[in-house]
């Protein structure tokens, strides 16, 4: 069944369905959620939707999400300021500050993905270099996925970065915790076996 | 019968990976029985996912699927080889890229495509064995001519008459070379000196090793990486989304190294 687009119901699957991983039914099941939900339930999700957009910003140093001009890292000064973690993600700061990193971050929001299109100009990258290149930073750490994309991002900006003499180092790539050795690809192995460590 | 059956197993080379819904993956492969052909990988981005180092781009694999509406569903996977030192070179990831979207747009859907399957594994070794761009320029040669666009190179496309040696007219919408007296004006294309023909000549004939034995100028090189170029966009009534990217990477290397080693091992 197909809402017209001028009806308020249809307007809201619209505008659901453009939302990633929402496709037409879901859309609609969450339309009608939100319809059959109490006033000040559905109220309060469209001014969350409104205020994040009117109150969140990216940091005019990393890009990182923040309500004022810096954000809470940058503001930071008890963190070594010498010390930049690039990621693809704001999502992905959070996880880096999961294991007590107190160092700064500067956020690309993607990474170089030649086969869809994504190129250096769509990134932060020209930043990252403008900020390596004002001087400060002594190490540059590249905590892009171990994809494809995500290495060549990272050498790529290792390539970028190597007239200012800066240190650019990458995360090890290796085991998941838990893993079962019978399941893993070549390549995770094989970089597991170069990065072994002595107990 | 042969309707009844849900799982079949393939061979192939995974071109790309694109993330869809909360964790899955559509992965679309070259294969040597079903040519390209796209399947969801359901839950390959999870961290604890078996599959997810086996649908990485670029990795040749073994992969078993079921049958789905829209796509079929790949279930198991086993890594057959992979190309772990383009990982290790901007260039030579660019240039694999490059190959794996050209033969993505070359590759008929559900079509066997044995030939190109087996060049596409050739020419990732070489690149992974340390191969510079003349082996773009072979992939993208032979590919068009598997693909059933082999350049006209030996005569005069328009009159078959014999081309004498000097540099001739090269027109993509034609096919090929043309002689003095068939090129009209407002045909769009590019003179192609003698010894860029004799190497695209050399190119479809010879196998890759040769190929990528030879030792080409920097001019020369850089005139057939154009006319190559022009070729395939014609073919493709676009350019490859990944050539953009290629281009770039190769402004940076010239920029740091010697063009010597930008085409060759």
């Amino acid at each position: 069944m197909s809402f017209p687009a001028q009806d308020p119901v249809g307007r809201l699957i619209e505008q659901l369905r453009r939302l990633p991983g929402i496709g037409p039914r879901s859309a609609q099941r969450i339309a009608f959620h939100l319809l059959r939900a109490p006033q000040p339930e559905a109220e309060a999700l469209a001014e969350a939707i409104v205020e994040v957009k009117r109150r969140v910003r990216l940091c005019g140093v990393c890009f990182h999400i923040t309500e004022g001009e810096r954000c809470r890292f940058c503001l930071d000064e008890s963190r070594d300021q010498g010390l930049v973690c690039v990621v693809e993600q704001p999502l992905d700061v959070f996880a880096i500050e999961r294991t007590g990193y107190r160092g700064v971050y500067h956020v690309l929001h993607g990474v170089l993905n030649p086969l869809e299109g994504v190129g250096p100009e769509q990134l932060r990258l020209a930043e990252l270099v403008e900020r390596v290149r004002r001087g400060g930073i002594r190490e540059v750490i590249m905590a892009t996925n171990p994809s494809l994309e995500g290495e060549a991002t990272a050498m790529y900006v290792r390539r970028l970065l190597e007239p200012f003499g800066v240190q650019v180092t990458r995360l090890a790539r290796g085991l998941p915790a838990g893993a079962d050795l019978d399941y893993l690809d070549d390549a995770t192995l094989t970089r597991a076996l170069e990065g072994r460590q002595a107990l | 019968m042969a309707d009844r059956i849900r799982l079949y197993t393939a061979e192939g080379i995974v071109l790309r990976r694109q993330p869809v819904g909360e964790a899955d993956a559509l992965v679309t492969l070259l294969s040597p029985t079903h040519g390209r052909f796209t399947a969801v990988a359901r839950g390959v981005r999870k961290p604890a996912s078996r599959t997810r180092g086996h649908v990485e781009p670029l990795t040749h694999g073994r992969y078993l699927f079921a049958r789905g509406r829209t796509f079929d569903v790949l279930t198991q996977a086993e890594t057959l080889r992979t190309f772990p030192r383009l990982e290790r070179s901007l260039l030579r990831q660019a240039a694999a890229l490059y190959t794996a979207d050209l033969a993505a747009g070359l590759a008929a859907e559900q079509e066997p495509a044995p030939e190109l399957f087996g060049l596409l594994v050739s020419v990732l070794a070489a690149l992974d064995a340390g191969a510079g761009l003349l082996a773009v320029r072979y992939f993208e040669l032979r590919a068009t001519a598997e693909a059933g666009y082999a350049m006209h190179l030996g005569s005069c496309v328009r009159c078959g008459s014999a081309l004498p040696p000097e540099p001739a007219f090269f027109a993509p919408s034609a096919g090929g070379l043309l002689c003095s007296g068939c090129r009209s004006d407002g045909v769009p294309g590019t003179m192609l000196e003698v010894r860029v023909i004799k190497l695209l000549r050399y190119g479809l004939a010879q196998p890759l090793e040769r190929f990528l034995a030879l030792r080409v100028d920097e001019a020369t090189a850089e005139q057939a990486a154009r006319a190559l170029r022009a070729w395939v966009c014609h073919l493709l009534e676009r350019e490859p989304v990944s050539a953009r990217y290629l281009d770039e990477i190769c402004a940076l290397e010239a920029r740091t190294r010697p063009a010597e080693a930008v085409y060759h091992s």
